[in-house]
């Protein structure tokens, strides 16, 4: 509870509309112009010095793009985005290659102090190493500024590195792993980002090698008008471990911010993989405007025999979030889990789930969803979890809990169960309602403002999944839940 | 009448029985008992059949037929009743329902006719009244909201109604109170016959003062380590298990 | 498409007068929008459009049969125990021939959809049903083109109709003949009705049969709907309710289905009143490659109602059961209560089950809730069971049959027994020693 006082207080003081990471940094861009074309594209792939299988694999990704449609499935409105009018790199001009801390710009470094994020990268990026056991890779627009500790994860055989690094000197795994996941014609998003990612980070666990140390990226969007596409490919060898983490921040701005990325996973026999997100994209304003559209793909592919992967994710910002990670339990034995908070405030608007796609045999996953609405957002939370015949002795077990706070927001579910063989055993519960009046006025009762009780009582709400947050994270996203519901009471 | 040699059984890949021997003639009352985790109850699920449980190696014969050769249900129909530790709730189905059928199907299996209902409910409404079940009880679904005396007593209803030639009774005595002890005791004595044997599984001498014994064993990891009469049970109560377990 | 063609070929034959613009308005939006394949998501599990071009057959069929044989059908033969008054709908016209409305009670009145269209004599409350611009259903609207017959049934103020009304829809056989009826049900305040709705073949021929029910109850009125499809393994059969509902209704809505090759049951209920409770329920015996869809929406407009939906399918061999429930609560609709609970056996291996209990919320004093399980039967009963020597298949049948009833249960006794008798008929021929 302390940690949300503190937050409470905090958050008082903060500046308007209450988020936290709303300042811009003014670094000098370098950037393509906008729309995109074939020559975009090219300029891309040039500006990263990519062979020509990749700039290929771009065009082709391109082309299919262009013959896609933006999928209106989803419980989101917004206005249709004009594809053309945003810029699709954009990069910080001094020092696109860093050898040292020295090389980085002092306005991104100064951006980093700002943003108090779990990381600690200040200290990192202050040099004060051993401060912290987390390895960080930053990535600031589009591309990546900085990756600490890789001498060090080097040693035990792990590559942690910016993907355009990647496609440089690994591309024999970039080229065996990449969309082999997330096809780049799965979704019109997907399509997108394979022809313009312009960086993300990319991990390699080697057969065996538990990661010594928790592995991090950090995306910001900075300019306006600038799309983000980040890519991310994971590859955790036969019995191997790691636990990653993922945070994002963006300024305010008043127009809208497009993010479109995509993650892989790739999960060979008995290796397991812990995903962490905690996404604060600017939401937009108390009335709506500006705000960051996240559309993101994310799957993990349990190839191998009881690989397991577990998806974790603390869902606060942006103004509109469409996103499901998923799982495909390929392998025998393979395990999926999903938790998430997704808490939506002011005019936010949240379609968010997961697949579980229960492919192999005695394959068992867990779904624990929280969704808080607030203010006059809409929250949705959308799920599959279905079976192959030939996948016998599945096990699904799914929860999901909504909470409403005041009456002009809105809670959905939207859960899809299909089984197909006698031996598939699913529980499905999901409940909604409000917070019970006879707590709140106990809160209150023992000298809790409004605001606090509230504050408590979403944190009791969303337990079960903040447990399962890396110690770094789950005190931050505890206070991420408070500042999120600020003025969603009275 | 019933013959175990050198059973071995495991639950979950986890040996729990590991070489117990027992025998069992007409008209004897034996009692198992030994701390917990000893295989007590995986003893009884063993004989009656369920499939949790695997037996590994060891024979058992039934009156002189190999027990595990046959399903549940022909092993209920020859005789072996097991009352259950935690009898399950079966919702929708009517007790009555429950009982009838149970006895009609045994009944069909050995070959007799089927009771008609005015016989049975008679049958039904006599036996229930010994062991103070009321009608109300046998009119809800079978064991559900039944309290955990109300469910122990309908188990040794079962067991008056069905007549087996072996009752295995798994701590039936746990979370009863004295005085439904004493009617579950009473059913059971009622039963007790020259042809009909018992095997009582509990984890108290309690029991064992209602329904005395003729012979105790004492099973402590998948063994029975040590046999006795009826003065055993004492014996074990005021040494403790440790004690024994030490001695043997 | 066969369909228009079929409309052009046909037209003449149905009734017009105040119908013709509504069935014109319905076909063009069918032009529009097409019959709904799985891409749109409320028939997401059922392709519509796919199972209904094979629908031929829009003729009358001119078989000649009688009461006593239509009764003597076993699935309406399970009947026999009940006291209702009959009302026969053979390919979809309502057959008075065939029907016994001497044994309708005073103060119930029961009409001839086609003929009151034909005689301009539509009650005033149903001029609605064609007049009405924006209708987005495509059930609503195929049976708004191609309607032959309904009845519309008017329970009058408080009165409490103690014989159960039977429709009995019989399909005569023809191959892909294809029949759409609409009917109205219309329970002034205060009133209470009990109707059953069976679904049979007379031979085991393709058929089509779409059928749509308004359903309007007043305040305080109280309707039981019991419906029972045992159609032919060839059979298609599509029925969709609109209900709208008043201030205190009560609704006790059953259905069983234990045959049919395809079938769809869907509904949009709304609640324009308060205080009302709905209870909306069926079980699903199915088998072979049976496909059987119920597919609901209840819609919370205003305070204070309680709707509680539950499905229990039963799925053996190669059939699929679906599920798609969805509560919406609206913004004004605070103090709602909305349930929903889907639970399925699944039998065989090559069984299949969809489900998607759906919640859309905009009110924030709610306590709405769903559950859905899929599994097998519970080993631990069956073990119970077994170990007092009921033999397998005797112990499935009477967990089955348990699981089962909890849904016919809150049947009135003689019904309740049809519908047992019913299951347990679907149960012996399906697990047998």
């Amino acid at each position: 509870m302390a940690a949300v006082k503190e937050t409470v207080s905090q958050v008082a003081e903060i500046d308007v509309d209450n988020y936290k990471y709303g300042f811009t940094t003014d670094i000098e861009m370098d950037k393509a112009p906008k729309g995109l074309t074939e020559d975009i594209v090219r300029f891309i792939s040039a500006k990263k010095k990519e062979p020509e299988w990749m700039l290929e694999w771009r065009l082709s990704a391109y082309r299919k793009w262009k013959k896609m449609e933006e999928p209106t499935w989803a419980m989101v409105q917004y206005p249709k985005i004009d594809f053309e009018d945003l810029y699709y790199y954009a990069a910080p001009k001094k020092k696109v290659e860093l050898d040292s801390l020295d090389d980085l710009d002092p306005d991104i470094l100064e951006t980093y102090k700002k943003l108090g994020i779990p990381l600690k990268e200040q200290e990192i990026l202050a040099g004060v190493k051993g401060a912290s056991n987390i390895a960080v890779d930053a990535i600031f627009d589009s591309v990546s500024v900085v990756t600490t500790f890789k001498e060090k994860l080097a040693e035990a055989g792990v590559i942690f590195c910016p993907i355009s690094e990647a496609i440089q000197e690994h591309p024999e795994l970039v080229k065996k792993y990449l969309a082999s996941v997330v096809p780049v014609g799965d979704n019109f998003y997907s399509a997108l980002n394979s022809a313009v990612f312009t960086d993300g980070s990319f991990v390699y666990i080697p057969k065996g090698v538990k990661c010594p140390m928790e592995l991090s990226t950090y995306f910001r969007i900075n300019e306006p008008n600038t799309g983000q596409f980040e890519r991310t490919l994971i590859i955790a060898e036969e019995g191997a471990h790691v636990s990653y983490l993922e945070g994002c921040t963006a300024p305010m701005r008043d127009e809208n911010q497009l993010h479109a990325a995509v993650v892989e996973i790739i999960i060979l026999d008995d290796a397991e993989v812990k995903y962490s997100t905690v996404q604060n994209w600017y939401p937009g304003n108390s009335e709506g405007i500006g705000g960051v559209y996240n559309f993101v793909t994310k799957r993990a592919d349990c190839r191998g025999k009881n690989a397991k992967v577990s998806w974790t994710q603390v869902e606060t910002g942006s103004a509109i979030t469409w996103k499901y990670p998923s799982c495909i339990l390929r392998g025998d034995g393979s395990q999926g889990e999903f938790y998430s908070i997704a808490i939506s405030n002011g005019y936010q608007q949240i379609d968010s789930g997961t697949k579980m796609i229960h492919l192999g045999k005695n394959t068992k996953s867990r779904i624990i969803s929280k969704g808080i609405s607030a203010g006059k957002s809409s929250n949705t939370y959308r799920g599959i979890v279905s079976t192959q015949r030939s996948a016998t002795n599945v096990r699904n077990f799914t929860q999901c809990d909504s909470l409403l706070i005041g009456d002009k927001c809105s809670a959905h579910t939207i859960p899809y169960m299909e089984a197909r063989n006698s031996s598939s055993v699913f529980e499905h519960e999901a409940t909604t309602s409000k917070i019970n009046d006879d707590v709140m006025f106990y809160c209150q009762q023992r000298g809790l403002d409004e605001e606090q009780a509230v504050a408590l009582i979403v944190n009791g709400f969303c337990k079960e999944v903040l447990q399962n947050l890396p110690m770094e994270f789950a005190v931050e996203a505890q206070k991420l839940v408070a500042i999120s519901l600020e003025g969603s009471v009275g | 009448m019933l013959e175990i040699k050198n059973l071995q059984a495991s639950v979950e890949d986890k040996m729990i029985l590991n070489g117990l021997n027992l025998t069992i003639n007409p008209g004897e009352v034996h009692a198992i008992m030994g701390p917990n985790g000893a295989g007590k109850s995986t003893l009884a699920n063993v004989l009656a059949g369920q499939d949790a449980y695997q037996v590994k190696g060891g024979q058992i014969s039934f009156h002189s037929e190999d027990l595990l050769e046959l399903s549940i249900e022909e092993r209920a129909a020859k005789g072996m009743f097991l009352s259950f530790q935690y009898p399950i709730e079966i919702p929708g189905v009517a007790t009555m329902t429950f009982l009838k059928e149970s006895m009609n199907a045994q009944r069909k299996i050995r070959g007799e006719d089927e009771l008609s209902t005015p016989n049975f409910m008679k049958l039904v409404k006599e036996k229930a009244q010994f062991l103070n079940i009321t009608p109300e009880m046998l009119r809800r679904p079978l064991n559900v909201g039944f309290s955990g005396g109300e469910k122990k007593r309908n188990e040794i209803l079962q067991m008056l109604l069905l007549e087996p030639s072996l009752c295995v009774l798994d701590e039936t005595d746990s979370g009863l109170d004295i005085d439904a002890l004493r009617v579950v005791a009473d059913g059971v004595n009622s039963l007790r016959s020259p042809k009909r044997s018992m095997l009582i599984i509990t984890h108290y001498q309690r029991l064992l003062d209602y329904i005395e014994p003729d012979f105790v064993h004492i099973l402590v990891d998948g063994k029975i380590i040590k046999s006795g009469d009826k003065t055993l049970a004492l014996e074990l109560e005021r040494d403790g298990y440790k004690n024994i377990i030490a001695a043997a | 498409m066969a369909f228009f063609a079929a409309y052009d070929r046909h037209k003449d034959e149905l009734p017009q007068g105040v119908a013709e613009q509504s069935r014109i308005d319905a076909l063009n939006w069918i032009k529009s929008n097409g019959i709904p394949t799985k891409r749109v998501e409320s028939y997401h599990y059922s392709d519509l459009r796919r199972k209904f071009s094979k629908a031929q057959n829009y003729q009358m069929s001119d078989t000649q049969i009688s009461f006593a044989e239509i009764k003597s059908r076993p699935s309406i033969a399970a009947f026999d125990h009940v006291n209702y008054v009959p009302i026969v709908f053979m390919d979809g016209k309502l057959r008075l021939d065939l029907s016994d409305i001497s044994k309708i009670e005073e103060k119930i009145s029961l009409h001839s959809l086609g003929a009151m269209v034909t005689a301009d004599r539509l009650p005033e409350c149903l001029a609605y049903d064609f007049k009405s611009a924006k209708r987005d259903n495509a059930v609503d609207n195929l049976t708004r083109v191609m309607w032959r017959d309904g009845i519309i049934l008017r329970i009058k103020q408080s009165i409490a109709s103690d014989l159960p009304i039977h429709l009995i829809f019989v399909s005569t056989g023809k191959t892909d003949a294809a029949h759409f009826s609409r009917h109205s049900l219309l329970l002034a305040a205060n009133s209470s009705a009990t109707l059953i709705e069976s679904h049979i073949n007379l031979t085991n021929d393709v058929s089509f049969n779409l059928h749509h029910f308004t359903s309007m109850l007043s305040e305080n009125s109280e309707l039981t709907h019991f419906t029972l499809n045992s159609e032919n393994k060839n059979a298609v059969n599509i029925c969709r309710t609109h209900g709208i509902y008043s201030d205190g209704v009560k609704l006790n809505s059953i259905s069983l289905a234990v045959g049919g090759a395809w079938s769809r049951r869907e509904g949009d209920l709304i609640c324009n009143g308060s205080g009302m409770d709905l209870k909306l329920s069926g079980a699903v015996l199915a088998s072979a490659e049976q496909h059987v869809d119920n597919s609901y929406v209840v819609h919370h407009k205003l305070p204070e109602n309680t709707s509680f939906q539950r499905f229990k399918n039963v799925v053996d061999d190669k059939a699929h059961a679906i599920f798609q429930g969805k509560v919406i609560v609206s913004i004004d609709a605070q103090k709602t209560d909305g349930q929903q609970m889907a639970q399925t056996i699944l039998l065989s291996d090559d069984a299949e089950i969809s489900c998607k209990p759906e919640l859309e919320i905009y009110a924030d004093d709610v306590e709405c809730a769903h559950g859905a399980t899929v599994g097998a039967l519970d080993e631990d009963m069956l073990f119970y069971l077994r170990a007092r020597g009921i033999p397998l298949k005797t112990a499935q049948r009477l967990l089955i049959h348990a699981f089962i009833s909890e849904i016919t249960d809150p049947l009135f006794d003689n019904l309740k027994q049809a519908a047992d008798s019913l299951i347990t008929k679907w149960l012996s021929q399906h697990l047998d020693n």
